[in-house]
């Protein structure tokens, strides 16, 4: 570490490589942490999580039975134990409740005053975070699956939805109204991302195991249709039979430089995918144990050298080095089904949900201590969660 | 110095763990170079059972197969892949599930081929296919645009899909296909079923890999306990977990 220091200091090395080393180094120590907890508000599943990219301070979850909670991750107590406070709530008492499940909820890419969220009841709600009071509903015919705003987007202001029937909606929030239709999945889209490199770029998964690049501005059809075994190119007709999965696709994840694109399926498989080319990287990444029925959210590292991707695997989460395929180590923590994590790139953190109604914080590890004699004698226990304190006492004292 | 060098280790030094996973069994794994890749797949090939199909099918090894040899899976991947466009092996749906590939090089797949529909009328057709499509374009599938402009018409597709050298997988789509290999893939069947078997009926679903070698194979398995043990270990139906005495094959569920 002091060498990565004095390197910087006298010039050898690139400002940005010790930062690397560093959050490589801290994700590949992540784990369960017993000083930092996160308050348990949700009575059912968690579908969805969501940390806003200003300040990567607030997170956004949205449970099964409805309900959007907003935590406060950063801790200014100075206590190294700390619960992440829940901040406010859209209960079951709130007026405008969802009805039934929410499947996604997103920040508002660019400020922390507003953030969209839709639901199994048919609606994407636009959110005041400070009233708590949706700005704005669309209705559609189906269930709502996944919807997406671009990050990087200056030019429009539009959210792809997926819902339950085959053609992605483009909703516009200047106007509040759906401002365009693509049409060419078979079957019910189940996760829908933006690019986060080209504003007009769209991708999109479906449970009829294609997936689709789309270029909104074009009115004709879709860019590409991703081709598992890299088949001919070009031909109109090979694009009918082109499929990315051998079942249902229910996850999408950009790199962080977009010029790569992870999908999920449920054929127990993850590919990746050259997003300029869509050609098959071929990278395998062995069985990817996914039972989903609805879409999957799963996250990518930021900041690290090998990125990493952080995928719910049953009650585990298996981290994946992306460009390789090798299996790092699997995060094990939850009691059942986990949904969604999502990644705080600021100090490498995974905050995962799961159907056992837990969001888990996973933090990266502290370095050991050197041991030398002074600080075993003066610190006995300064900072002991209480959870994990002798609460046995024996009867020969109480005599 | 010394202390610097320490300190830079111990930024390395989690790591360098980490990224290695602990290697399964005793000898060394082979690295995903391609000469290992290479190596593994004539290690299989070898394995395959020529007499027991009376020689009529060419030496056929399924992709997961190799997993089990070379831990790099992308590597293999990505070599068959390159092997596959150079023309030197194929790649062969099998009617095994989707994601089953069968690998076949691209000589003994032709002789097999032409040996099978020998003396048939449509011999001459099935020889014309090899030279002109299969030479040509290295692809698994076929489109019917792609067989037209190679003078295939309707008739000849329906010719090459009754001598089992196509498949269907689609409207206007075709899998290049392997005649005779229903009885390849019915043994398959039976014989990774009996290994399956074996292995959850014996005491806490598991085996030594030792003791299941030594054994007399179970009634289904005649492709040999080799070549179904790379197959159920590359496809992650079982695990393999070093002990003390040789490794151990667990069921992978448990």
């Amino acid at each position: 570490m002091l060498g990565f220091i004095a390197a910087r200091q006298t010039g050898l090395d690139d400002p940005v490589r010790l930062r690397r080393v560093e959050s490589t180094r801290r994700v590949l120590s992540l784990e369960l942490n017993k000083d930092r907890d996160v308050e348990r508000i949700h009575g059912s599943g968690i579908n969805t999580l969501d940390i806003e990219p200003v300040e990567g301070r607030y997170m956004l979850s949205g449970g099964s039975d409805g309900v959007i909670v907003l935590y406060d991750l950063e801790n200014l107590s100075r206590n190294p134990s700390y619960t992440c406070k829940a901040l406010c709530s859209v209960g079951r008492s709130h007026p405008d409740v969802h009805r039934f499940s929410v499947e996604t909820v997103q920040w508002y890419p660019h400020d922390t005053g507003m953030f969209t969220s839709s639901s199994f009841d048919k609606t994407l709600k636009i959110w005041d975070t400070n009233t708590l009071q949706p700005a704005d509903v669309f209705h559609f015919e189906g269930t709502v699956y996944s919807h997406h705003m671009s990050p990087v987007a200056t030019k429009h202001c539009l959210i792809a939805v997926g819902t339950k029937s085959p053609k992605v909606q483009l909703c516009d929030l200047k106007s509040g109204s759906c401002s365009h239709i693509l049409q060419g999945h078979r079957q019910e889209v189940l996760a829908v991302s933006w690019s986060p490199r080209q504003e007009y770029i769209l991708a999109t998964a479906s449970a009829d195991s294609r997936v689709k690049l789309w270029d909104v501005r074009r009115a004709s059809g879709c860019l590409t249709t991703f081709d598992q075994h890299n088949g001919e190119k070009s031909k109109a007709s090979s694009e009918a039979a082109n499929t990315a999965h051998n079942g249902r696709v229910n996850g999408l994840c950009y790199t962080n430089d977009g010029l790569y694109l992870l999908t999920i399926g449920t054929d127990d498989r993850m590919r990746l995918w050259n997003s300029s080319t869509g050609e098959n990287t071929l990278v395998n990444y062995g069985k990817v144990c996914n039972k989903s029925r609805k879409g999957l959210k799963f996250t990518i590292s930021c900041g690290c050298n090998p990125e990493f991707a952080f995928v719910p695997y049953g009650s585990t989460i298996a981290v994946y080095t992306i460009f390789t395929g090798q299996l790092i180590t699997m995060l094990r923590g939850h009691y059942s089904t986990v949904d969604c994590c999502v990644f705080q790139p600021n100090f490498q953190e995974l905050y995962s949900g799961g159907k056992d109604c837990n969001i888990l914080a996973w933090i990266p590890a502290l370095r050991e201590p050197v041991p030398d004699d002074i600080s075993e004698k003066s610190l006995p226990q300064q900072h002991l969660n209480p959870a994990y304190e002798d609460a046995w006492s024996s009867s020969d004292d109480e005599g | 110095m010394s202390r610097r060098r320490r300190l830079l280790c111990e930024t390395f030094e989690p790591k360098r763990r980490r990224l290695e996973p602990p290697r399964a069994g005793g000898e060394p794994q082979p690295d995903g170079s391609p000469g290992a890749v290479e190596a593994a797949l004539r290690d299989v090939a070898a394995l395959f059972p020529r007499g027991l199909f009376g020689d009529s099918l060419p030496p056929l090894v399924l992709r997961h197969q190799l997993y089990s040899l070379v831990s790099d899976r992308t590597a293999v991947d990505r070599h068959l892949n390159h092997l596959r466009a150079e023309g030197r092996i194929r790649l062969l749906h099998l009617g095994l599930g989707a994601d089953t590939l069968g690998v076949v090089s691209t000589e003994p797949y032709k002789e097999k081929v032409l040996a099978a529909v020998a003396g048939t009328p449509r011999a001459g057709l099935v020889r014309r296919f090899l030279d002109a499509a299969v030479a040509a374009c290295p692809e698994l599938s076929y489109e019917q645009g792609r067989l037209r402009a190679l003078g295939f018409g309707d008739t000849d597709v329906t010719q090459l899909v009754a001598a089992g050298v196509l498949t269907v997988r689609d409207a206007g789509s075709w899998w290049l296909a392997l005649p005779g290999v229903g009885r390849f893939v019915r043994a398959f069947v039976r014989g990774r079923r009996a290994l399956l078997g074996l292995v959850r009926r014996s005491r806490h679903r598991e085996v030594p890999l030792g003791e299941l070698r030594q054994r007399r194979a179970p009634p289904g398995a005649r492709l040999g306990v080799g070549y179904l043990l790379h197959d159920l270990l590359g496809a992650q139906l079982l695990r393999s977990v070093p002990t003390p005495s040789g490794p151990m094959l667990r069921l992978a569920e448990t």
